[in-house]
């Protein structure tokens, strides 16, 4: 009896042993692959540190200048080429569903503003301009008199500047495309 | 129970209760007294320290169960690798632009030592080493490597190939150990923001030098609120400035009028961080914070800000600018001289010393002083930089330092101290705080109220009347509304008094003028006139252009939408009552 049980325990602490020693031979060869791992990480992170570094050096301003100059033949962007998408003219679809569309033209030079739109109805300004606050100084009734004239021309502050042909309002500021990317 | 059993019975052993247990039978003693209890402490023992370790083992074997059956939660899916973030470690952290370009970083490189006692023959040595080193004279290295010494730097910061030209002699005796070098990629463009380090990496001037504990200490970049487009264009445009009118030095700044932050900040000359021992002094100076200049004329911003919040004038008082002041041994006149009566409007688009004098006095000494205290002027501005400048003020202030302070003389103030008494007096009243760190996003603005809004807006229409009409035309950039004022200050002699050819041209300015987001400073030193100037040196020509350019270019890269002019013309309008006499708005 002692013999058999003996002999059992001893065969069961071999497998473990064997077992154990594949387990652990395993793991070595895991970590090692693991160190290799890591070291190469730790590599690939220095190149992009330095590549970054590079990135930055040839990404300077003056150089990209220079190649946009030679090559593509990019300059500064102007005024003119810029504008907003509700200053283009109506689509053909339009026409008849709103007489004031056939009346739009397109701006002959530069893209302006069309008749009574004002900045004053630009969405962070405040609803009463804040610049003209200044056109009503204390007393001075000629002060008022000579504002008269010079405002009239420049807004009808209250409306809401309407697309004529959609007759949605017009979203002064928010946008604004450049020609030049269409 | 306690039993023993002995061979050799010669006790009659007895119970307890006296009982004979006869001779030859196994007997039981029982121990009394000392004997007894330490027997009974043994056994105790030996049965606390049995639980103990049977609590140890059921312990040991219940963690086993749960370690190899039963998953574990907070055992990592992942081995842990080195380092947890993502970039790499270095001695010191990146900084970078606010859009995230680096303006400085840490690169490994490595540094030959050597140690001169393991050198066999140092002679031959240092020819060799002499042919992988092209740039170190042999007779220096020589004199390291014969050295008795156990340690003496070869070089330090080598290339790679030097590295590997090295490497290839096979020389014993001679080590490589990792280092690290600051580099900046974009070299002399920044160099007066960020600053430089030493070869041990510790900052000497700049962002470098100020945030040095930080940089080192963590892996955290450093995000400046400089936009290197905008650096790259103010550069490019003051440096034509000042080449065109021979200037020996040139100043420039965009600062967000609301928030403070400086987007570009240059002085010129400059200087390369990469290699800082190789600068001059004056490419060192950092003109734009460390320089204090007689800012001249721009100073009327503030005194006819003052003026105009105090309530001492309105814009539609005026002044006669017939006569020259004359105090003391001084006569103040202008420079385009006027007869009669000029509006406020008027001395301030045609830049009148005489009427801006008279309005200065009119406010008085005392007001002067709190309200240039209040724009920031009198003191040091806080900026992040190391270089900053203290402004120089007059130590006694008579009349006469108010007269002359009123148009720019007679005090000295750094060009970001301008710059943000200008954003200031532009943006609403709030003088903000300069800052060259980027505001994170949604952070309250700070600032203090310095001058009315109306003020304010009187001052952002008065700045456009003199692009528009005045001396600073040549600032306009269509469509952007920029308005400002010129600036031209006669720089001190030595010897006392001044010079009548040696000056400051300045212009400062903000844009767009009906909401003004930026402001734009440029000052040139010492500017000669040119042909194309008809001889004039002054802020109109000289500054003005630059302001005009950079806005021209700068603008469309910031996403200002730019104006159509006459509805904001109209806007910016105010009308002027001047009882007669000529108008300068009509």
């Amino acid at each position: 009896m002692i013999r058999l049980s003996s002999l059992l325990w001893l065969g069961a602490a071999g497998l473990a042993a064997t077992v154990l020693f594949q387990v652990k031979d395993e793991v070595q060869d895991l970590e090692g692959e693991l160190v290799g791992v890591q070291r190469e990480i730790q590599r690939d992170r220095e190149a992009i540190h330095v590549l970054k570094a590079e990135w930055s050096y040839l990404n300077r301003p003056a150089r990209i200048e220079e190649l946009a100059r030679r090559h593509l033949g990019f300059q500064p962007l102007e005024q003119t080429q810029i504008s907003l998408v509700d200053y283009l003219p109506a689509r053909p679809e339009d026409f008849g569903r709103n007489a004031e569309a056939e009346r739009l033209i397109v701006p002959p030079r530069r893209p302006s503003m069309p008749a009574g739109l004002s900045l004053a109805a630009t969405p962070e300004a405040p609803p009463q301009p804040k610049i003209k606050q200044k056109a009503k100084p204390a007393s001075q009734a000629v002060t008022a008199k000579a504002s008269a004239p010079k405002k009239a021309p420049a807004t009808a502050p209250s409306a809401v500047p309407v697309n004529p042909v959609t007759g949605r309002p017009l979203p002064v500021s928010s946008t604004l495309v450049s020609t030049g990317a269409q | 129970m306690f039993r023993r059993q002995s061979a050799k019975p010669t006790i009659r052993p007895r119970t307890p209760c006296g009982h004979d247990l006869g001779p030859n039978r196994d007997w039981i003693v029982e121990l009394e007294g000392t004997a007894k209890a330490a027997l009974e402490t043994g056994r105790t023992r030996l049965i606390v320290a049995g639980l103990v370790f049977a609590c140890a083992f059921l312990v040991v074997g219940l963690r086993l169960v749960g370690i190899v059956l039963l998953q574990d939660v907070e055992e990592p899916r992942l081995a842990a690798t080195p380092s947890g973030s993502e970039a790499l470690e270095t001695g010191r952290a990146e900084i970078l632009d606010r859009n995230g370009q680096v303006l400085a970083t840490t690169l490994p490189t490595s540094s030959l030592y050597a140690n001169p006692r393991h050198i066999t023959n140092p002679e031959e040595a240092a020819v060799r080493l002499a042919t992988a080193l092209p740039s170190e004279p042999k007779a220096k290295l020589l004199a390291k490597l014969s050295a008795d010494r156990s340690f003496v730097w070869m070089k330090r910061g080598l290339t790679p190939r030097e590295t590997a030209a090295v490497n290839r002699l096979g020389i014993p005796g001679l080590y490589f150990q990792r280092e690290e070098r600051r580099f900046y990629p974009h070299g002399a463009l920044t160099s007066h923001i960020v600053g430089f380090t030493n070869i041990d990496n510790k900052g000497l001037a700049g962002m470098e030098q100020a945030f040095n504990p930080q940089l080192r200490g963590s892996n955290q970049p450093l995000r400046l609120s400089i936009d290197l487009r905008i650096q790259h264009i103010l550069s490019e445009e003051l440096l034509a400035g000042m080449q065109a009118f021979n200037g020996i030095g040139a100043a420039g700044l965009v600062m967000d009028a609301r928030s403070g932050e400086v987007l570009a900040m240059v002085s010129l000359p400059s200087y390369d961080p990469n290699n800082p021992a190789a600068a001059p002094d004056a490419g060192r100076f950092n003109r734009a914070t460390l320089g204090v200049y007689e800012m001249g004329s721009i100073f009327k911003i503030f005194t006819t800000a003052m003026a105009l919040d105090s309530g001492v004038v309105t814009l539609e008082d005026g002044y006669d600018v017939t006569k020259p002041i004359r105090i003391a041994r001084f006569t103040i006149t202008d420079f385009h001289p006027h007869r009669g009566w000029l509006s406020i409007p008027e001395i301030f688009k045609e830049s009148s010393n005489i009427g801006t004098v008279h309005m200065a006095v009119d406010s008085g000494t005392e007001l002067q002083k709190r309200y240039l205290a209040g724009l920031g002027l009198l003191s040091a501005p806080k900026l992040e930089l190391p270089e900053v400048g203290e402004p120089m003020i007059p130590a006694k202030w008579r009349e006469i330092n108010t007269m002359t302070i009123s148009y720019g003389h007679g005090i000295a103030v750094t060009p970001v101290q301008a710059a943000r008494a200008v954003a200031g007096v532009v943006n609403g009243g709030v003088l903000p705080e300069a800052t060259l760190l980027k505001r994170p996003e949604g952070e309250p603005l700070g600032g203090t109220r310095v001058i009315g809004e109306r003020t304010s807006d009187q001052m952002r229409w008065l700045m456009r009347l003199v692009v528009e009409q005045g001396t600073g035309g040549n600032a306009e950039a269509e469509g952007y509304l920029v308005g400002g004022k010129t600036g031209t200050a006669d720089k001190l002699r030595p010897g006392g008094g001044y010079a009548r050819d040696k000056r400051i041209a300045s212009f400062a300015g903000a844009f767009p003028m009906n909401d003004p987001r930026y402001v734009v400073l440029a000052m040139v030193d010492e500017p000669k006139g040119t042909k194309a100037s008809y001889g004039y040196a002054t802020g109109g020509w000289v500054a003005a252009p630059v302001v005009g350019k950079t806005v021209q270019r700068m603008a469309p890269l910031l996403g200002i939408e730019p104006a159509p002019s006459a509805p904001v013309q109209n806007e910016l309008l105010v009308p002027v009552n001047l009882r007669g006499r000529a108008v300068a708005a009509q």
